[in-house]
């Protein structure tokens, strides 16, 4: 909603050209090419009748009116009819066929683009924010969908009207053709001229707009704070000039809105004024009949809707050549990570995991694991300490092979993980991430998540042995309840606690554990910390550890900085060693608490 | 028809030019109607008399019709701009005015988002209608009358017959609103889900991968995007099938004229200036039908857009000034809640006869899950929400409140009250008189507002900061505040050093287009601002955070400074500020269950030392953890 935003929605890249870009949208197109073809057919149609109408006229006032049949003015009128039913099923059979055309190709843009972003790994999710992809799914895809369902190929219709017009008339009357086209380039001059400046105008009013809207945002948001302090007068006066800023831009847009269309249709009245001039001392001659005169006028009316829809062709080209663009961006980009042709599944786990001289980072040459190696037992829980920024979370990430290492090799009973599908990986080791994510629907849904089969029964006892099935009852429809966009009629801490129960259902044997650096009230943190301890049972866990508590009940505590274990061991052992543990320990983890021991924070 | 009414009184109070503009549509309109009478004219009476000079003449006079059309249309459209921007400007100022005037509850029952909408995309649509709607509509109608009284003129028989065109071109307009308009709300708000689906995947990507539900969710995308392609498919269809039936009538009308004007003409009662005239006239004629077709359909939407816009007008503001406001000056802190029952808008109590008596300079610690009612306890003493004004009773063990009209409803049952008392199956309940709020022994709804408001301060955990240059953050509650105070200020909230550690110190602008904070740094200016303001009581929401063990030291530190010589009510998981608090309230369900010192409470065994025990047992798993020296820290940023 800010102005960046309100930026960025009109910037282009030109990472593709013009061309590239047409051509590749025209491609989706042309993949139904019957349809493409019943479509030309159509419009050719159309064309045809929509130039042949002024000549039944021009045939009705010069032939039969002075013939004196009413047989051949009922012929008339009834071909004329004819013609207008005709003009009408045709506009109707290829607007129709065209909004197939463009909607298919939409739907398999928005479809293809996300699938490729369903393969695309961690790394290119940390460049672009969730924001922006989304909006490529979203506005950027429906962007394309007006020129592709219609604009493109009727805008071509309008070219070939405006062109068959031109060379039709020719035929008729040489003098009345060209007074008839003098209009034409006066027309097209002046619409781009107001094209330009409405531009201009427009992005000055968007200017003011986004800065209302922004302000908006903001004071809704910050409601609370402005009330507590009070400031609510300074704030209105604050909102009354942006307003009154926005209203100026836009009444200066006004003026130019304003002009543009009647001074369009006043060029095209000059055709027909034109028309009178000449063709009147011509039809006194008799050099001209009256219907060649009312073909005339009727033709040089026709001018005028195509050419505004040209000129808007632009603008609408434009939106969907920016879309286009980062749409096409997204699709071409490669995954870096993707299965071996010989990958097999992931067989059932014991494990045992290796890290062996693994090398990574995430900028090229700047290495945040270097020849990293740990060894997990079956069953073992090992708590991962460390600054922030040691490389913690960058040990689970690449188990779970969400970014590819450098070098070394991670294995899992024995197995490469290189050598296994992903899917098959991901879905052997539980992740449980330090802010949970849930999906919309009910708390039963999202406990299912990973084993989508698990009868009533099986998520009410994963439920009880976390130990979260009181604070799952409190909630208003108990299962049933509703947890809303990313869960957000829970509280956090009972998003994770479902989050815990979503991982001990799937029941994977290597369970990854964030552990979440906030602690709620005293309530839920006590929940969660017999949770996570049922959690961690039997399984080989990897906690990145914040809690003194979770440390301390490890098996082992791996203690790592830049990039390095730099002290394995229990918390006894570490502190009796007094290096890094008992440091990090001193600074960060001893309880903090003018009486000795107990503090929920570490 | 109320939403577009009340908009038309806003649009009224700029009555010049909104007569303006209407009038300048019909009279631009009549020029351009008269424009077919020259051809007619030229035809029937210059053409056969060959009289060369009036051929310019009435060219000439054709081009003053269509310029004067011109002029009046481009003011039409200049006064409709201003009037509808007129309007607008007003319609923000007093939404935003009374979005200030809100209590919290609106804006806890309505999201941000929604708000945000309301007062942007639907006013904007209401703009479209007030520059548009009537215009159109105006227009419309004065094409068709004056097209038909100018044919009436040239022949009232063809006239007659092409009335017809009337009752189709309002079976077309009604046809257009009914068949089109719903299919396209319908792609419109399969469109949302489809988003909200996408959205929630590509967030939630980590999820769906490491689950391995990839397949599952490409499922559930592409049905969702199916559901979209074929409703939008299926509106654009009908819109195909419609949009050229308009002009094919008028074609088939024109057909019509064709044979009806031969006819005619073979029985001299029609001249080909006539017939010409006629054909240009039901050219015209489509306009109206398109322009109300149309009209329609902006005056839906710009009703649906008036009644979510309105709703913020209408939403009556529950808390107001007393009529003589008592001024607060010199507060001491003292608070008391004195049988405090609290519902939204009269729904269930979420808080229950709570009884709090806080002495100047004491701290409280609230304990309690989610939905205990801490938050909405420590919000009745700014009056973010008032305590309920009705009587209760209890009955069964539960609170029912007893409406102005002295009536409770229990279940599905309407009891009556009388003389203080309501009767239940024989039984008299004794009617509880209403509770209150109380700050140094005055209840809170005789302050002023905005004074009661600046004597407390408030620092949540996730604070809000506005984009603004940090010095007009912390000066927000006292603007006048001089550096040096502000400095002094961030000084104790421990965050003046990573202030002036900024490229432009006390001047960078923070936000979105600014300097970036982390929760920790936001919270400590928060609590600088709070210093600055300097209030007597304080309430601090530190139920959650995020932040590493470093900053959390540091903002402990900066609350201490904070707290000092204040009441305060502090909402925190923080072990050793509980325990150190003068007064601890454990809640639940809406009532204090449990509150008294920590020794106190410890000694009575209840849940507070369950609580305390179990997680106590937690961190004592870590062995030997003795007593150090007191804990390091410092002031780094």
């Amino acid at each position: 909603m800010s102005g960046q935003m309100v930026a960025d929605e009109e910037e282009r890249t030109y990472a593709y050209s013009d061309s590239t870009l047409m051509k590749r949208m025209v491609a989706y197109l042309l993949a139904y090419r019957i349809l493409f073809l019943a479509v030309s057919l159509l419009v050719v149609v159309g064309i045809v009748v929509s130039i042949w109408m002024p000549f039944v006229l021009q045939h009705a006032i010069d032939v039969d009116f002075p013939s004196g049949s009413l047989e051949a003015v009922l012929f008339t009128a009834s071909f004329y009819v004819f013609l207008q039913v005709v003009a009408w099923l045709s506009a109707y059979g290829n607007e129709y066929l065209m909004a197939l055309m463009g909607q298919k190709a939409i739907y398999r843009i928005r479809q293809e683009l996300y699938q490729h972003l369903q393969t695309m790994d961690q790394a290119f999710y940390d460049k672009s924010s969730s924001g922006r992809i989304i909006s490529r799914l979203i506005n950027d895809v429906d962007r394309m969908s007006e020129l592709l369902s219609g604009g493109l190929i009727s805008t071509f219709a309008q070219i070939f009207i405006v062109f068959g017009i031109g060379a039709v008339i020719f035929t008729v009357d040489v003098q009345l053709a060209f007074v008839t086209l003098g209009v034409v380039p006066i027309l097209l001059v002046s619409t781009i001229y107001f094209r330009k400046e409405l531009r201009e105008a427009y992005r000055r009013t968007r200017k003011t707009i986004s800065s209302v809207t922004s302000n908006l945002a903001e004071s809704i948001s910050g409601a609370r704070v402005t009330k507590s302090f009070a400031r609510e007068r300074r704030s209105i006066a604050v909102f009354t000039e942006l307003n009154r800023a926005d209203y100026q831009s836009n009444v200066d847009a006004g003026k130019a809105m304003a002009a543009f269309f009647p001074v369009i249709r006043f060029i095209s009245g000059l055709g027909v004024v034109l028309i009178l001039l000449f063709g009147g001392s011509r039809l006194i001659d008799g050099t001209v009949t009256l219907g060649t005169v009312v073909l005339f006028i009727q033709f040089s009316d026709r001018f005028f809707r195509p050419i505004l829809m040209i000129a808007n062709f632009y603008t609408s080209v434009q939106g969907a050549f920016a879309g286009g663009e980062r749409v096409f961006t997204v699709l071409d980009s490669r995954p870096t990570i993707i299965d071996r042709p010989s990958a097999a599944d992931m067989p059932t786990l014991q494990g045992h995991i290796q890290f062996k001289d693994v090398t990574f980072g995430y900028l090229e040459e700047t290495p945040v694991l270097e020849k990293f190696n740990l060894e997990i037992q079956p069953g073992e829980t090992i708590a991962l300490v460390g600054d922030t920024g040691a490389g913690k979370t960058t040990v689970v990430s690449i188990l779970n092979r969400f970014y590819e290492i450098w070098d070394g090799a991670i294995k899992i009973d024995g197995i490469d993980i290189r050598d296994v599908t992903q899917e098959s990986l991901r879905s052997r080791i539980g992740l449980v991430l330090q802010d949970p994510f849930l999906f919309m629907g009910t708390v039963a849904d999202n406990i299912r998540y990973g084993r989508p089969d698990a009868t009533d029964d099986e998520i009410v006892q994963a439920t009880e042995t976390i130990g979260a099935r009181r604070l799952i009852e409190n909630l208003e429809d108990d299962f049933e309840t509703e947890v809303g966009e990313r869960g957000s009629r829970l509280s956090e801490g009972e998003r994770q606690l479902v989050s815990f129960a979503r991982a001990l259902l799937a029941n994977p044997k290597v369970l990854v554990l964030d552990e979440a650096t906030s602690s709620i009230d005293v309530y839920t943190e006590y929940a969660i910390q017999r949770g996570m301890k049922r959690l961690l049972e039997g399984r080989t866990s990897i906690v990145i550890a914040h809690r003194l508590s979770t440390i301390v009940n490890a098996d082992r505590i791996v203690v790592i900085e830049n990039g390095k274990i730099v002290e394995t061991g229990t918390h006894t052992e570490l502190m009796a060693k007094k290096g890094k543990y008992f440091s990090l320990y001193e600074l960060q983890l001893r309880p903090r608490a003018m009486q000795p021991s107990i503090e929920t924070e570490m | 028809m109320g939403y577009v009414s009340r908009l038309t009184a806003y649009a009224l109070k700029h009555r010049g030019h909104f007569i303006g503009f209407l009038a300048a549509a019909v009279v631009g309109t009549l020029f351009n109607v008269l424009t077919p009478l020259v051809l007619v004219e030229i035809i029937d009476s210059v053409i056969p008399t060959a009289q060369y000079d009036l051929i310019i003449t009435y060219s000439l006079l054709y081009l003053a019709l269509i310029t004067l059309y011109m002029i009046f249309d481009m003011a039409g459209r200049y006064l409709a701009a201003l009037m509808a921007q007129h309007v607008i400007f007003d319609l923000r100022n007093d939404l935003y005015d009374s979005l200030m005037e809100k209590d919290l509850a609106f804006y806890d029952e309505n999201e941000t988002g929604q708000l945000l909408a309301r007062v942007t995309t639907d006013v904007t649509t209401m703009r479209e209608f007030l520059f548009w709607g009537y215009r159109v509509i105006f227009i419309g109608v004065a094409t068709m009358v004056g097209t038909y009284v100018i044919m009436w003129t040239l022949s009232p028989v063809l006239t007659t017959y092409m009335l017809i065109l009337i009752p189709l071109t309002a079976g077309f307009v009604y046809v257009f609103a009914t068949r089109i308009r719903p299919v396209f709300y319908e792609a419109r708000s399969q469109y949302g889900v489809l988003s909200s689906v996408l959205a929630e995947n590509i967030v939630g990507m980590k999820v769906v991968q490491s689950f391995a539900a990839a397949d599952r969710e490409y499922d559930r995308v592409e049905r969702e995007n199916r559901g979209f392609y074929e409703l939008r498919l299926e509106a654009l269809r009908r819109l195909s099938f419609y949009r050229p039936l308009l002009p094919a009538v008028f074609g088939i009308a024109t057909g019509a004229l064709i044979y009806i004007g031969g006819f005619t003409y073979f029985l001299g009662d029609l001249s080909f200036g006539v017939f010409v005239g006629f054909l240009a006239l039901v050219g015209m004629l489509i306009l109206p039908a398109r322009f109300l077709s149309w009209g329609v359909g902006m005056y839906q939407r710009a009703s649906a857009a008036g009644e979510r816009t309105f709703y913020i007008l209408d939403h009556r503001d529950e808390i107001m000034n007393p009529e003589d406001p008592i001024d607060l000056a010199d507060v001491k802190g003292q608070v008391d809640f004195t049988d405090a029952y609290f519902s939204y808008r009269g729904g269930d109590f979420i808080l229950r006869d709570v009884d709090l008596h806080v002495k100047p300079g004491q701290v409280v610690a609230l304990l309690g899950g989610t939905g205990s009612g801490k938050t909405s306890l420590i919000n009745l003493i700014p009056r973010f929400y008032d305590v309920d004004d009705r009587g209760t009773i209890t009955y069964e063990g539960r609170s029912y409140g007893v409406s102005k009209s002295g009536t409770v409803k229990i279940g599905d049952t309407l009891h009556r009250a009388s003389d203080g008392v309501v009767e239940i199956d024989g039984v008299k309940y004794e009617i509880q008189k209403p509770g209150s709020v109380s700050v140094d022994g005055i209840d809170v709804r005789q302050y002023r507002i905005e004074r009661l408001r600046r004597s407390i301060g408030m620092v949540h955990q996730d604070p809000f900061l506005f984009s603004a240059s940090v010095r007009e953050n912390i000066a927000f509650g006292r603007p006048q505040a001089s550096i040096e105070e502000v400095e002094e200020a961030a000084k104790a909230a421990l965050i003046h050093d990573f202030i002036v550690s900024l490229e432009e110190g006390y001047d960078s602008v923070i936000g979105e287009r600014g300097v970036k904070l982390s929760g920790g740094q936001k919270q400590r200016i928060a609590i600088a601002r709070a210093l600055v303001a300097n209030p007597r009581i304080l309430i601090l929401d530190d139920s959650t955070s995020s932040v590493d063990a470093k900053t959390e030291m540091m903002i402990q530190r900066a609350l201490e400074n904070l707290m000092r010589n204040r009441t305060t009510f502090i909402i925190t998981h923080r072990l050793s500020t509980i325990r150190n608090a003068d007064l601890i309230v454990m809640m639940e369900r809406g009532q204090i269950v449990e509150k008294g010192s920590h020794e106190q409470l410890l000694e009575s065994g209840g849940l507070y030392s369950e609580i305390h025990s179990t997680l106590t047992e937690m961190e004592l798993a870590a062995p030997s953890v003795e007593a150090h020296s007191e804990s390091p820290g410092g002031s780094r940023g």
